[in-house]
């Protein structure tokens, strides 16, 4: 089959696809019918007096320190107010004491309000903007029940979440195994924040499986990794196929980031040649000592190669595909 | 308060105003950017600036901070200061500042900026500095460094570190064990004992070196071990960063941005000299690579309608194309290794987006992109190992990636969540299959291949010519998913799930199917449990199972060998690849031994003696069959299942009780050999307590457990060979069989060269951190101890001959002795590390906007791993040490610093 043969065959798929769903949009749009606009708010500065001359900078936490931040900037008509996030609140305005506001964020607070009711103040903008969360309905986070107060915390000056150092603090509040593997003897930088857990991961729902930021994991790593992105003219399959097959990327015992030690890793999938052959701990330095009938045979204190130091890596260097007409076996 | 109050901020509506503040940052930077070091915001209690008393004006200007000061590092290691620059020991400084500014809140202007800049002594360093107009555009532009160091004791005989040439030293000399063989490269003469021990003669005899040997023992290691030099392997990538966001109207966002990062050092990588020999050498190979990176999109909406477009680029530049190395083995020879080729990726990605009554949504997306590569060939063909030519002098690679995804969200009752998904993505390989003709690394042409001058072949194409096609990888995936969420009561659901997924897998060119499985089909059956807030107490619990199913294919490997179609000389009557059909067998042949009367015809020249197929019939130089029975994990059926369970309790207001527990088990259920079983599970306790008096203590533990069960055989061929050495050597010690005749007559279905390894990782994580304040004093402390533990379990043995069982004139082993012992297999030794680290930091606020900070980290690593072990001189006989030791160490670095708030 030539090439440009299925490239026209895949073409075809993918408009088919995409045809099918455009139709799909459509038909929603008229089985469904537009949803009505939103209520407004009064978002102005008066409109905040009525919570600030209460909630002011004595307050218990800092509560004015929001005007630092962007959803405070009163020169931008979108901010949102004191009210365009808890609610328009009349109740807790003429009983302060005895009434809640509308939507209470304070996770310690026992009039919490719903995930859902907290998400909506939030969604009422970021999902009717420009930068509206497309992918945040039905994602994981959104399905498991995450307030966007769960990380995000509005009145901070710096959020936690936003600065690359605490980040993985805020993620591994939840996500504490993968913040306990950041901590693993091979790892990538995600305690010095050169790489962030949103460096991978979209958390507001992406294209990609697993939140990934980009659409598969390839894609992903090799925004960073760009060399071992390839094409190669010697692909190796697992490694197109993806990069965890191999790797685990939040942190391992085993460099580098490894799920398991070499020469076993690749003894999963080969069992040909040599790669057939029982590499065990007999006579590693540092292991068992193994003999025949007593005797120590000269030459035999050693496990070949591919058993020992760098293992397989030794001589098939090239494992994430070479580009050398000579490299088949990746040891070019 | 009132407006007038708060109106404290910076006056600036315009953006010439924030000049003075932008020159004054840009003196401190040029000032500070030549200080040392800085100490990292590891530990992040340290970044924050002490609290003073609060006003408006405090709290709502943007604020100027700058931190400063010095520090010091009590020792050296690599692995401490892997990513946070505090690799040497020695006084650093410590430089952060991060400076706000521009409009009041509460003005009608909606200028900011932000200077930003930490770690600027390091080579961590990081700046940031964005200035805009809110809801109008933004302008940002960032710098930073990321160190990888990589190994501090490396060391090696070669020259050239940092080229991409790599000579050995005129005075190399092969290293031998002179009692063994005189001119047999043996890396175990590089140490004196490993060296020097006593070996069996011709006649039998455990013999010990001659003075003479051992002189030419020692005189290679005099010649040799001072030529090994350390080099200091780590890399640093340096980034610039640029963009723009734009709100062209209310309904028109478009965000733009470019980084060019340039990533250079040394790092190892191992490089076969003899393939034959299995001999190879670490080299400390130079990286110099250039990424840049562009996006670009529009973002509209009209209504409840949201649309946008985007591009993504990325162009990976290698600046260096190959490593040439001089052979360790024969000064007069050397071969090359190609680099990771230079690399393009264009990708446009649309999205559409709308909302519906009852809360419904639906959002479409797709993408297409393209990733091309076509660097030019190495062309030096060393050693005669591309004697025959290239079919093409570049890749020209392409592969087209193509995504559609649509997702559609609604709330249908009043109790009821639904969620439809339907995911396609093509990764479509688009490179041209040609074939290639080589010869193994360091191996001279010998014999004449069953394919030379035949089939468009060079006539000349030895035995041992690998006659090889490129498969360039194809997959498609078509995921469709389900969910329906219910409330079963307040704040509390129940939800079920189905997943489908399948994946085609093909070699787009390929003379024949090239994946293990050309089609896996995988289905998920889930549910879980949510409860959210209810007195304190928030929970939830999932449960999924999933089978996946697929066809095997064992002949895929064919792929590679485009002569598997062809017939061979040598009398076959048709192609291995027509010969497997009409048999149903695989590359490995039939699962039995010796024939009890001679094969003959096609099976006695492609299953000789009922073994696997010649390597040489389908034109390669190593056999690539595969055992039979085996599946490869990433394709193989599967039954797995998942489950998680997670608990808060929010007991009191001060105490809060956090446990979560996940397990993810795979069966491999039709696979033979290869994985069997891969387990993971892990359970997490955290509690954290909290006084008014802002005291917070937070405890956690870890416990992560992976397990992953696998099963090899070490086959043989089948023979008719009888004895070792001489006649009378006849008996085997253990094993399955009691003589050579019989072992070797069954050698390639023997029981006891099956053998199982179980890898098994066990991680502990324990730790606190806690804080107080008391009045102007801020402490806190951090205290973290993680264990890492990997073993590897091996059951099984091999057949070792008995090193007196030697050929005449020595004498015949005596009767009853054993001509070959069967040798259990070992475990591997345990790869271990233990980190324990403990920061505490200070911070007390002596002047109104004046903090001293204070902070020390402590780290002590305990580290062993088989693996280093075996780098040292005398531990391996066919691959060059490289020395490098496993990281054990107890540093400390601690420092003081003074932030200024203004």
């Amino acid at each position: 089959m030539q090439p440009a043969t299925i490239a026209d065959q895949y073409g075809k798929e993918t408009m088919r696809k995409l045809i099918r769903f455009i139709l799909i949009f459509a038909g929603a749009a008229i089985l469904f019918g537009a949803r009505p606009a939103q209520a407004q708010v009064d978002r102005s500065l008066e409109g905040d007096k009525k919570c600030t001359m209460c909630h002011d900078e004595n307050w218990t936490k800092p509560i004015l320190t929001i005007y630092q931040t962007k959803h405070g900037v009163k020169g931008d008509k979108r901010t949102p107010g004191c009210q365009g996030c808890h609610g328009e609140s009349l109740q807790h305005q003429g009983d302060p004491g005895g009434k809640s506001p509308e939507v209470v964020f304070g996770k310690k607070s026992k009039n919490l309000s719903t995930v859902a009711t907290r998400n909506a103040s939030c969604l009422a903008c970021h999902e009717n903007d420009t930068l509206a969360r497309s992918h945040w309905s039905g994602s994981k986070h959104e399905t498991h029940g995450v307030a966007c107060n769960d990380c995000h915390d509005g009145h901070a000056i710096t959020q936690k979440v936003l600065n690359p150092v605490t980040q993985p603090q805020v993620c591994g509040s939840c996500h504490k195994t993968q913040l306990a593997q950041s901590h693993r003897f091979s790892r990538h930088p995600i305690l010095e924040g050169k790489v962030t857990c949103s460096s991978c991961h979209n958390v507001h729902g992406s294209d990609g499986n697993t939140l990934l930021a980009k659409e598969t994991v390839n894609q992903t790593c090799t925004t960073c990794h760009a060399e071992k992105r390839g094409p190669f003219l010697w692909e190796h399959q697992p490694v197109t196929d993806s990069c965890i097959n191999c790797h685990t990327p939040h942190g391992s015992n085993l460099s580098p980031l490894l799920k398991v030690k070499v020469p076993t890793l690749c003894q999963t999938c080969h069992t040909s040649d040599h790669a057939k052959n029982l590499y065990s701990g007999a006579n590693l330095p540092g292991g068992n000592v193994t003999t025949a009938n007593g005797q120590i045979p000269l030459g035999s204190l050693n496990p070949p190669a591919q058993g020992n130091a760098r293992g397989c890596l030794g001589c098939h260097s090239t494992i994430h595909g070479s580009n050398h007409p000579a490299g088949a076996k990746f040891q070019r | 308060m009132t407006t007038s109050a708060k109106k404290t901020g910076t006056d600036c509506n315009r953006p010439g105003c924030v000049r003075g503040d932008i020159i004054a940052c840009l003196l401190l930077l040029v000032f500070f950017g030549s200080s040392t070091q800085a100490y990292s915001q590891a530990n992040p209690t340290t970044a924050a600036p002490a609290a003073t008393a609060p006003t408006a004006a405090s709290q709502t200007t943007p604020g100027k901070t700058a931190d400063f000061g010095v520090g010091g590092v009590s020792g050296s290691s690599y692995k401490f200061g892997e990513y946070n620059g505090l690799q040497n020991s020695g006084p650093f400084g410590v430089g952060n500042f991060d400076f706000r500014g521009g409009a009041a809140y509460d003005s009608n202007s909606a200028w900011r900026w932000q200077m930003k800049g930490t770690d600027l002594g390091l080579e961590t360093r990081s700046l940031y500095a964005e200035f805009g107009k809110q809801g109008k555009f933004r302008v940002y532009g960032s710098y930073s460094e990321m160190l990888a160091n990589r190994s501090d004791s490396f060391q090696t005989p070669y020259l050239g570190a940092g080229t991409n040439n790599f000579t050995l030293p005129s005075t190399w000399l092969l290293p031998v064990v002179a009692q063994k063989s005189a001119t047999a490269q043996n890396f175990r003469g590089l140490d004196p004992i490993a060296g020097s021990g006593s070996y069996y003669s011709t006649a039998g005899v455990l013999t010990a070196p001659t003075a003479a040997q051992l002189l030419t023992n020692a005189t290679i290691r005099a010649a040799d071990l001072p030529l090994f030099h350390n080099v200091n392997l780590s890399t640093k990538r340096t980034k610039v960063e640029f963009g723009m966001k734009l709100q062209l109207a209310s309904n028109v966002y478009v965000p733009v941005s470019y980084s060019y990062e340039h990533k250079s050092g040394l790092k190892a990588l191992g490089a076969v000299t003899s393939q034959v020999s299995e001999n190879s050498v670490i080299l400390p190979i130079p990286i110099d690579f250039d990424t840049s990176q562009a996006n670009a999109a529009v973002f509209y909406r009209f209504k409840q309608l949201l649309v946008s477009a985007a591009y993504y680029g990325s162009y990976f530049t290698d600046n260096i194309n190959s490593y040439t190395y001089q052979d360790v083995a024969d000064l007069t020879k050397s071969a090359t290794l190609a680099t990771a080729p230079s690399n393009q990726f264009n990708q446009f990605t649309f999205t559409a987006m709308e909302k519906f009554k009852h809360n419904a949504k639906l959002v479409v997306s797709g993408s297409y992109g393209r990733n091309t590569q076509d660097d030019p060939f190495i062309t030096a063909a060393q050693n005669g190992q591309l004697a025959f030519g290239l079919p093409t002098a570049s890749l020209h690679g392409l592969v087209v990636s193509s995504l559609v995804n649509a997702k559609f969200t609604a709330e249908p009752a009043k109790k009821w969540n639904v969620v439809a998904h339907y995911r396609y993505a093509n990764r479509d390989n688009q490179t041209p299959v040609n074939t290639y003709y080589f010869q193994d690394a360091n191996e001279s042409k010998s014999g004449t291949s069953a394919f030379a001058g035949l089939y468009g072949n060079p006539a000349t194409l030895g035995s041992n010519t690998n006659i090889y096609a490129n498969r360039p990888y194809s997959d498609k995936t078509n995921q469709a998913e389900g969910e329906a969420e219910y409330a079963i009561a307040k704040k509390q659901w129940f939800a079920g799930e189905y997943k489908w997924e399948k994946v085609d897998r093909s070699c787009p060119g390929s003379w024949i199917d090239c994946s293990d499985a050309r089609t896996t089909s995988e289905h998920t059956l889930g549910a879980s449990w949510n409860k959210t807030s209810v007195a304190g107490f928030t929970g939830r619990a999932t449960y999924d199972y999933s089978w996946r199913r697929g066809a095997y294919n064992e002949n895929a490997f064919l792929a590679l060998v485009p002569m598997a179609n062809q017939v061979p000389t040598g009398g076959a009557s048709q192609s291995l690849y027509s010969f497997l059909k009409s048999t149903g067998l695989n590359g490995f042949g039939p699962l039995t031994n010796l024939p009890g009367v001679a094969l003959t015809g096609d099976a006695a020249i492609y299953t000789p003696l009922n073994n696997a197929v010649p390597q040489g019939l389908y034109g390669s130089r190593n056999a690539i069959n595969e055992l039979l029975g085996l599946r490869r994990y990433t394709v193989a059926d599967r039954n797995r299942q998942k489950a998680f369970v997670d608990l808060d309790w929010q007991a009191t207001e001060k105490f809060t009780l956090h446990a979560n527990g996940e397990a993810d088990s795979n069966d491999f259920i039709n696979s033979t050999y290869g994985v069997k079983k891969d387990l993971f599970w892990e359970a997490t306790l955290d509690a954290s307590y909290t006084t008014a008096n802002a005291f917070v203590l937070d405890v956690y533990y870890t416990y992560d457990h992976k397990r992953m069960r696998f099963r090899g055989d070490a086959y043989g061929s089948n023979s008719t060979t009888a004895f070792v050495g001489q006649a009378a050597d006849t008996l085997v010690a253990g094993g399955c069989f009691p003589t050579v005749a019989t072992k070797n007559a069954s050698a390639k279905i023997d029981p006891c060269l099956s053998y199982t390894k179980d890898d098994t990782n066990k991680y502990d994580t324990a730790g606190f951190t806690l804080s107080k304040s008391a009045g102007n004093l801020q402490l806190a402390a951090q205290v973290l101890y993680n264990r890492g533990r990997s073993y590897t379990e091996v059951a099984g043995g091999s057949y070792v001959n008995n090193p007196l069982a030697l050929a005449a004139p020595a004498p015949a082993l005596p009767a009853g002795t054993p001509a070959v012992f069967y040798i259990a297999a070992q475990n591997y030794p345990t790869i271990r590390d233990d980190e324990f680290t403990i920061t505490p930091t200070a911070s007390y606020v002596f002047k109104k906007k004046t903090t001293l900070k204070a902070f020390y980290l402590f780290q002590k690593m305990m580290s062993s791993d088989w693996a280093y072990l075996g780098m040292q001189y005398g531990t391996g006989t066919n691959y060059l040490p490289s020395n490098e030791i496993a990281p054990n160490y107890a540093i400390s670095a601690g420092g003081l610093s003074l932030l200024y708030a203004f």
